[in-house]
């Protein structure tokens, strides 16, 4: 502070004050008619389109939502309590949208993209991209066929996930929901440093502020914010902010995939999202429906998830895609993706609410994830059963497909017979091993947080637990047995984990693998 | 809010009717002085949006406070409306009727404010160049406000010039802060 000269600052001003132009030009506006409960009903703005942005006095932004006969119903983006009946309104001939440039990455946003993590302003090009746009079209995609690698073992074996897929995660509250999407976030580092990033998004809708806070400090703690954006609009920020926040964080993503990258958005969670949307539309009059969600509560969901997508590899004929701005389209490359992985909590693990069904019926698949599950150690509590991915599976690496594809069918008849082995009755041996390797499968299935595996190390263990060489192994041992057959694989036989990730399975290699299984195995027996 | 679709009915049908009956000029001017008189007499506007008086009074009043001072069309709105017991709405009805009169004949209402007095050169001048703006007839109303500290504030219907030196300075604050 001691250093500020007074004449300094004065020709600061004076520099300000000579730069600043205004302009007077015709402007559109309107009155306001009533205020209250962060809507506001205004009398004219008789062109005014739906979506478009709002002036209100003292910088407050609104936004369109319902035009009507003689008035037009907006919602308040920030304080209202400036905001008086008799004000007037101005539009501002623009539909909401967001900054977005490489420089969001490592950055934490609001849903209109200012900066809340008070490192200054978003650095280098920006460009401005819509909240509301159309999805590609059909011509503009195509199948998925890139695997994204979660580092979970269960998911990446058993529900695979591809870039640009939708897999909703769904569970009971603290059944680490959260914690599966922030593992596949952490993921991504291996690539990032390799040098073709997954950018990721973690939207952040009417969470906790100190969970968001968390959320940051982990991504930050093991380097995953370079390449991370973290949209949060916490519970205390208005119910539009909350329920655009998503759009926001869509937004951000369709800059990455228009520009022939893939990224990765998280959306947690939807359903308190539809929460704030049915707040905001009951207090626009609009008629309630079901859960009192108002009628295009599907609609919602559906537009936002619709926008993930596998852009096709093509750069002449993405650059046509539908509905891009026009300040990206100079960038515009093909082969971009953007993959959704939408978070839904269930009350008391009722899947069949309005709003998961919805969200199920939206998405290429779920993730279920069980408190009981949780609660008898079995985590990530993924519910393997009734998890499925619809079009994943076709995106795997080929070494892991071909040893995982009988894993799902193993571990079904294994819990089959667990349920029937529980009576105590005598089990023939063939029953008793399908039981034994499922106990083990399970164990090797089990992963602790923020510790997410490469895919050639995932191969290679589940390879060695599917064909029994780890049968016979104390089951509370198998963590430990795992942590040594992956350092022993490292260090010893790069050469094959080298393969698998290309997705070449030689039998040779695979001897190699079951040898060095079968050695440190018989330590732990 | 809720009630603004039942004064345009009421203020439709007295439009129309007058229309009808080729009396628009006289109902239009009845209508300008009730607005007068409601906004000026707090007794009156009492008196309608009341719901304690009875009917047959306020009847009463209005027979004899407007019979023969206002058309017969006009006054038997008033009735209407008290009978039918929406007679809070009044008001909202006659400006409704206003606002379709404007639509009725292409006037939209414009308002200049500004700190001193014009003289009808300058309004004239503003109201001709208001009729290009719009492409419609302008019925400009000047008001006198010193808040705005200089310059003027425009409005034509939905449309608005603001060359107000309190909202410059509210421009560069915003600048300034922003900054």
């Amino acid at each position: 502070m001691s250093n500020i000269r007074p004449d300094e600052v004065s020709s600061i001003i004076r520099d300000q004050l000579s730069n600043f132009k205004s302009e007077s030009e015709l402007e559109e506006v309107g009155t306001i008619l009533q205020v209250g409960d962060g809507v506001a009903r205004i009398y004219g703005l008789s062109n005014a389109k739906a979506g478009e942005l709002l002036e209100f006095g003292g910088g407050v932004k609104g936004l369109v939502l319902n035009l009507e006969e003689d008035n037009v119903g907006a919602v308040l983006m920030g304080d209202s309590s400036n905001i008086k009946e008799g004000d007037t309104v101005k539009r501002s001939g623009e539909i909401a949208s967001i900054n977005v440039g490489d420089g969001v990455c490592g950055r934490v946003l609001d849903t209109l993209g200012n900066p809340i993590d008070g490192k200054g302003e978003i650095k280098g090009k920006v460009y401005s991209m819509p909240l509301e746009r159309k999805a590609p079209g059909v011509i503009y995609r195509q199948p998925v066929n890139e695997p994204l690698q979660t580092g979970i073992k269960a998911i990446d074996s058993m529900i695979p996930i591809g870039k640009g897929q939708r897999e909703l995660i769904i569970g009971d509250r603290q059944t680490g929901k959260t914690a599966v999407a922030i593992d596949t976030i952490l993921n991504q580092k291996e690539f990032y440093d390799k040098g073709e990033p997954v950018y990721c998004i973690y939207v952040a809708c009417g969470q906790k502020a100190s969970t968001v806070a968390q959320v940051t400090k982990i991504l930050e703690k093991n380097g995953a914010l370079p390449y991370t954006t973290v949209v949060s609009s916490p519970s205390s920020t208005p119910a539009p902010m909350q329920f655009f926040a998503p759009f926001a964080g869509a937004a951000i993503g369709e800059y990455f995939r228009d520009t022939g990258r893939p990224a990765l958005v998280i959306f947690d969670d939807l359903s308190k999202q539809a929460v704030s949307y049915r707040e905001v539309s009951l207090l626009l009059r609009r008629p309630p429906g079901r859960e009192a969600y108002p009628g295009d509560v599907f609609y919602l969901h559906s537009r936002l998830l619709e926008r993930s997508a596998k852009i096709i590899n093509d750069d002449k004929l993405a650059s046509e895609m539908n509905d891009l701005p026009d300040s990206l389209k100079s960038q515009v490359k093909g082969g971009g993706s953007l993959t959704a992985l939408p978070i839904i909590e269930t009350q008391e693990g009722d899947v069949s609410a309005y709003i998961p069904t919805n969200v199920i019926s939206i998405t290429d698949g779920q993730i279920f994830l069980e408190s009981n599950l949780f609660n008898s150690g079995i985590r990530p509590a993924i519910n393997v059963g009734i998890s499925v991915s619809r079009v994943g599976g076709s995106a795997q690496i080929k070494s892991m497909k071909k040893i995982a594809g009988t894993l799902k069918l193993d571990q079904a008849a294994f819990r089959e017979l667990e349920a029937f082995s529980k009576f105590g009755s005598d089990l023939d041996a063939a029953t008793q091993l399908i039981i034994d390797r499922g106990q083990i499968n399970q164990e090797i299935l089990k992963q602790p947080q923020y510790s997410p595996l490469r895919v050639e190390e995932q191969v290679a263990v589940i390879y060695c637990s599917s064909n029994g060489f780890f049968d016979g192994v104390d089951l509370s041992k198998i963590s430990k047995l795992e942590e040594e057959f992956l350092q022993y694989v490292n260090s010893k036989c790069k050469k094959v984990l080298d393969e698998l990730v290309r997705g070449e399975l030689k039998d040779k290699s695979l001897k190699i693998l079951e040898d060095s299984a079968r050695e440190i195995a018989k330590n732990y027996k | 809010m809720k009630n603004a679709r039942a004064s345009e009915r009421y203020a439709k049908s007295l439009l129309q009717l007058s229309i009808e009956k080729k009396i628009l000029k006289e109902v239009k001017l009845d209508i300008d002085m009730l607005i007068k008189v409601f906004t000026e007499s707090r007794e009156i506007s009492n008196l309608y949006t009341s719901p304690i008086i009875p009917i047959k009074h306020k009847v009463k009043i209005t027979n004899k406070v407007f019979l023969n001072k206002i058309n017969e069309n006009t006054l038997n709105l008033l009735l209407n409306v008290i009978y039918r017991k929406r007679d809070n709405l009044l008001q909202s009805i006659f400006s409704k009727f206003n606002e379709l009169y404007n639509v009725h004949n292409n006037i939209e209402e414009s308002y200049i404010t500004t700190t001193y007095d014009l003289d009808d050169d300058i309004l004239n001048d503003i109201k001709m160049f208001a009729e290009k703006v719009s492409k419609k007839k302008i019925s400009l109303s000047h008001s006198i406000n010193n808040k705005i500290i200089g310059g003027f504030n425009l409005k034509i219907g939905d449309k608005m010039i603001d060359c107000t030196v309190s909202s410059k300075i509210n421009e560069l604050r915003k600048k300034l802060i922003n900054n």
